[in-house]
């Protein structure tokens, strides 16, 4: 007997039937929670009762699809319905052996035979099918009772109304969010956000939240919307301050190495030193003039010739104590003088001051172009209406800021300006550079200069000098000092005399590569100055190359005056170890800044320069294959003495 | 012609006999040629002058076997059921003691008023029916076969009667209640009644036909969950232990014994052949429990001050029977 169609007949409209069950059960779950919502204990939200309606169904519908159908009970089933009085199933069961066997299978599949499934298994509607749509007709009632504003009073509809409002302004804000522009990529807090907040104006627009939790919910999303927005910002700042670092490291960078050659801070520290030494100057003056008197009244009292012999004696010791004293203070006193004119500026350095004035003001036309096209961008950015409140604030802080970085640099930038001028409008200065220009034999310098220029060119790129605020501060201070420098060196050379001797010297040094000197690629010398072209190793410009002379195996010095037709000592041996290893350095043997001004005799500082080479060396502050050659400098010295 | 339909025929045959004879009472005649096919002793219930003695005996002739009658009186002893020895003299003039047969030795047995005879008389009918023997004097005497009881009671309660003891009732197969007869059976009977017209049932099987009716009847298949349905028909009519009925155990003094099952079984499977079926069906386990189980299951006090009759409450048992025999498929 093949019962396959019976079963399958049986199965739909099992399922059928187990899905108007769930049906009517999620019928009753959907009345049970609009009850719940005219209660005001959930939220009104029809999507609830739909969904309670088609997952009632669909479990119906699960359930009657996996439900199984066994062989005999299809078999009992049909005897009963088709009246066949056991038939079926006692032929199902009956051993093929038995006595009635064949003639009751003969007499079942006869009776079977005429069967329909359909008249067997009809689908009837029954009472409780009749019933589904009561729950679901009732629970949408209550649902659109529970929304209609009949049952508010005024002030729950102006809430309503409010919160209506409230949730278009959320939807207008978070759009940037919910809706990102292409491109936009937005962190997993960000989209948490934006869910939350689609959320929430959904709720808020079909009015299914109250107004407390809803500005309660709105203040966590806001106070989560702060937190993203300054997370943002905090991101823009940062870029901002890492694009602004980058262009300072380029314009300031190499000048902030603490192993750069006269850098600002060493000029603030000379300056500080200067001061300290004039103080103590001063006290030995004071100290000496004590002394004098007091030995002067001892050599009178030793006149007297009523005086004992012990008492003669005692008078003598303490009148060689004091002589002793005063040549200790004298001593002093040209010691510090030594090294109060060593701290003094060169010309040299002057011109560093010059070329230091020209590279920051270039730095900060860079500095300027950049913060601007930042500006740029930040305004264009701002024109974009789709920003979101949060995105619009960060823009404008970083506008502002920006705005701020670029008063600030315009203002030092006009400072900068308004030194150079003041340096350049100096009358005396003006006339002296003239006057040197305008003699014979700086051409021939022009020239020489030239050429050597070319053979340190072939040595390497140059590297961009860079400056920082405080190097700036500095500088200011020391414009000042090279304005009354230059003034002083201006009235030495109206002697022509002078004049001549000071273009030899500077000729004698040229030839002996022993001009100028550089700090952290600022140049102090007088090639530029004097329009000179740069000395092998002395940069021309602000951006020029940042070395210096190549070694040559030997203290580069020459302590003979007369080579070099002035007060010429050493005035600097200075140096520095590149990122690469490699070492160089200068040894400035020269004229003094102010010609003859150098009135101590080195050996009087010898000492002092000595113990802070030692000092230097101690900290190793200078190389060790050049602290050799250090001390065979400082040796030499002392040998001549 | 099929072992079915042979079956079928023979028993109509036997029954068109009894007809002649007896009017109305179909539903008491088919249920004592079913007890008979089934070979299963019969206790008929009914008022005096109901023709029950005449629907008996004409059974037998109908079956062509011999038939024996006891009137039980309460001064019968069980030898006059049984028999008894006697002492007989030969020719020869030697003396022994000779088994002499009691009415018992017959193929159908009427035991006329049983419930008339004391409860030791009674007792001889036991091991005959359940036996079908006679044990006298330390001698088997078997009876002869097939053998028949069909006994007879008044069911009102007289002077002199002495109710059948539980174990005597459980050896018949069924018990049938004899109505009398309606107005049409009634007028048809006294028409009958001094005339010939009625003729006279003629032999149409054999000892051998009903033996063979037995066998065919036994081969009738059963469901188990039609086996299932019966026997919580009987379960349902103990008063305690699994399966019984509410009913049961509020008015039941005791249950259908497992001997009330296999008549139960017996008598829907000759059901089932009369009509025409392999099967036995439930209906059939319907029919045959009132027939089959109401002697078989004893009220308590409480039943009787309710007036509750046995049959009402097999009614009842079979109604919770059926209610608990849902269709598997609900749809």
């Amino acid at each position: 007997m093949n019962t396959a169609p019976f079963r399958s007949r049986i199965k739909l409209v099992t399922t059928l039937r187990s899905g108007i069950a769930g049906l009517l059960l999620g019928g009753v779950l959907a009345l049970a929670l609009a009850s719940l919502m005219l209660a005001k204990v959930i939220p009104a939200d029809a999507r609830w009762l739909v969904l309670s309606l088609v997952t009632g169904f669909a479990i119906g519908i699960v359930l009657g699809l996996v439900k199984r159908v066994g062989e005999i009970d299809v078999l009992r089933s049909i005897d009963r319905r088709a009246e066949l009085e056991d038939r079926l199933t006692t032929s199902a069961e009956v051993s093929q052996t038995a006595v009635f066997a064949q003639p009751l299978t003969d007499d079942a599949q006869a009776h079977f035979g005429a069967l329909k499934p359909k008249a067997l298994f009809p689908w009837r509607w029954s009472r409780r099918d009749m019933l589904v749509p009561v729950p679901a007709l009732l629970a949408a009632g209550l649902y659109f009772f529970a929304s209609m504003p009949v049952h508010l009073t005024a002030e729950q509809k102006q809430e309503q109304a409010a919160m209506k409002r409230a949730a278009v302004e959320i939807e207008r804000l978070a759009k940037p969010l919910i809706q990102p522009e292409a491109g936009t990529e937005l962190t997993a807090k960000e989209k948490q956000l934006a869910q939350e907040l689609n959320k929430l104006q959904q709720d808020m627009k079909t009015a299914s939240i109250e107004k407390q939790p809803a500005l309660q919910k709105l203040n966590e999303l806001g106070r989560d919307s702060e937190e993203v927005a300054q997370d943002r910002n905090n991101q823009s700042l940062k870029n901002l301050e890492n694009a602004q670092a980058a262009l300072a490291k380029t314009a300031l960078g190499e000048l902030s190495k603490p192993d750069s050659m006269m850098s600002a801070t060493e000029l603030k520290n000379m300056h500080a030193r200067q001061e300290k030494m004039a103080a103590e100057r001063d006290n030995l003056r004071t100290e000496e003039e004590t002394l004098k008197d007091k030995l002067s009244d001892l050599k009178k009292r030793l006149e007297n010739s009523g005086l004992s012999r012990e008492e003669r004696e005692k008078l003598s010791q303490e009148a060689e104590r004091l002589e002793q004293q005063l040549n200790a203070n004298q001593e002093s006193q040209r010691q510090l003088q030594a090294e109060y004119d060593a701290q003094s500026l060169s010309e040299a350095e002057l011109q560093q001051a010059k070329e230091l004035l020209e590279g920051q003001e270039q730095t900060l036309q860079n500095q300027k172009s950049a913060l601007q096209k930042q500006l740029d961008e930040v305004e264009q950015k701002l024109k974009n209406s789709s920003l979101s409140h949060e995105q619009r604030k960060a823009l404008e802080e970083a506008q502002k800021k920006l705005q701020e970085a670029l008063k600030g640099l315009e203002k030092e930038l006009a400072e900068v300006q308004k030194a150079m001028q003041d340096l350049m409008n100096n009358e005396k200065i003006r006339e002296m550079m003239e006057k040197l220009n305008s003699h014979p034999d700086m051409q021939k310098l022009r020239e020489m200069m030239a050429e050597m220029q070319q053979n340190a060119e072939a040595q390497g790129a140059g590297e961009t000098p860079t400056l920082s605020k405080e190097d700036l501060e500095e500088m200011k201070q020391k414009i000042a000092q090279m304005k009354e420098q230059l003034e002083e060196l201006a009235k030495q050379l109206e002697d022509p005399k002078a004049l001549e001797e000071f273009i030899k010297a500077l000729e004698e040094a040229i030839k002996s590569q022993e001009l100028g000197s550089c700090a952290g690629g600022l140049c102090i010398g007088l090639p530029s100055l004097l329009n000179l072209p740069g000395l092998p190793g002395i940069p021309t410009g602000m951006y020029s190359e940042d070395k210096m002379v190549t070694d040559t195996g030997s203290v580069n010095k020459s302590d003979r005056n007369k080579d070099i037709k002035a007060n010429a000592a050493t005035t600097a041996v200075k140096g520095r170890r590149s990122e690469n290893g490699a070492e160089s350095y200068i040894e400035v043997r020269g004229p003094t800044s102010v010609g003859n001004r150098t009135s101590v005799p080195y050996s009087k500082v010898l000492p002092s320069y000595r113990q802070r080479a030692e000092q230097a060396m101690k900290n190793q502050k200078i190389p060790k294959q050049h602290e050799k050659r250090v001390k065979a400098y400082f040796d030499s010295l002392a040998g001549k003495k | 012609m099929s072992e079915a339909q042979w079956f079928k025929q023979t028993f109509d045959a036997v029954r068109g006999e009894v007809r002649k004879v007896i009017v109305g009472q179909d539903a008491i005649v088919e249920d004592t040629l079913v007890a008979m096919a089934a070979q299963g002793h019969t206790l008929l219930e009914g008022m005096p002058g109901l023709g029950k003695t005449l629907l008996v005996r004409t059974l037998a002739n109908a079956l062509s076997l011999s038939f024996s009658r006891i009137q039980f009186t309460p001064d019968m002893m069980p030898a006059d059921v049984t028999g008894t020895n006697i002492l007989v003299e030969d020719e020869h003039g030697h003396r022994s003691f000779s088994f002499k047969r009691g009415p018992i030795f017959g193929h159908v047995v009427l035991a006329d008023e049983i419930n008339r005879a004391t409860p030791k008389t009674q007792a001889a009918l036991l091991e005959a029916m359940q036996e079908r023997a006679v044990t006298m004097g330390g001698i088997r005497h078997e009876l002869p076969k097939p053998f028949l009881v069909m006994a007879t009671q008044n069911p009102i309660e007289q002077e002199g009667t002495y109710p059948l003891p539980e174990a005597q009732l459980d050896r018949f197969m069924v018990k049938l209640l004899v109505e009398s007869p309606n107005r049409t059976d009634l007028a048809a009977i006294v028409r009958s009644t001094g005339s010939d017209s009625g003729g006279t049932p003629q032999a149409v099987a054999t000892e051998a036909d009903l033996d063979k009716l037995r066998q065919i009847a036994r081969s009738v298949q059963v469901a188990d969950n039609v086996l299932d349905f019966g026997l919580s028909l009987v379960m349902g009519t103990r008063p305690s232990g699994e399966g019984s009925s509410a009913i049961a155990q509020r008015y039941a003094r005791y249950g259908a014994s497992p001997r009330g099952a296999q008549s139960l079984v017996a008598v829907a499977q000759a059901y089932a052949l009369l009509a025409g079926r392999f099967n036995v069906s439930k209906n059939d386990l319907i029919r045959a429990a009132k027939p089959t189980l109401r002697h078989r299951v004893g009220l308590n006090y409480e039943a009787e001050a309710d007036g509750l009759t046995v049959d009402t409450l097999l009614d009842q048992v079979i109604a919770d029977v059926q209610s608990a025999d849902r269709d598997p498929i609900q749809v």
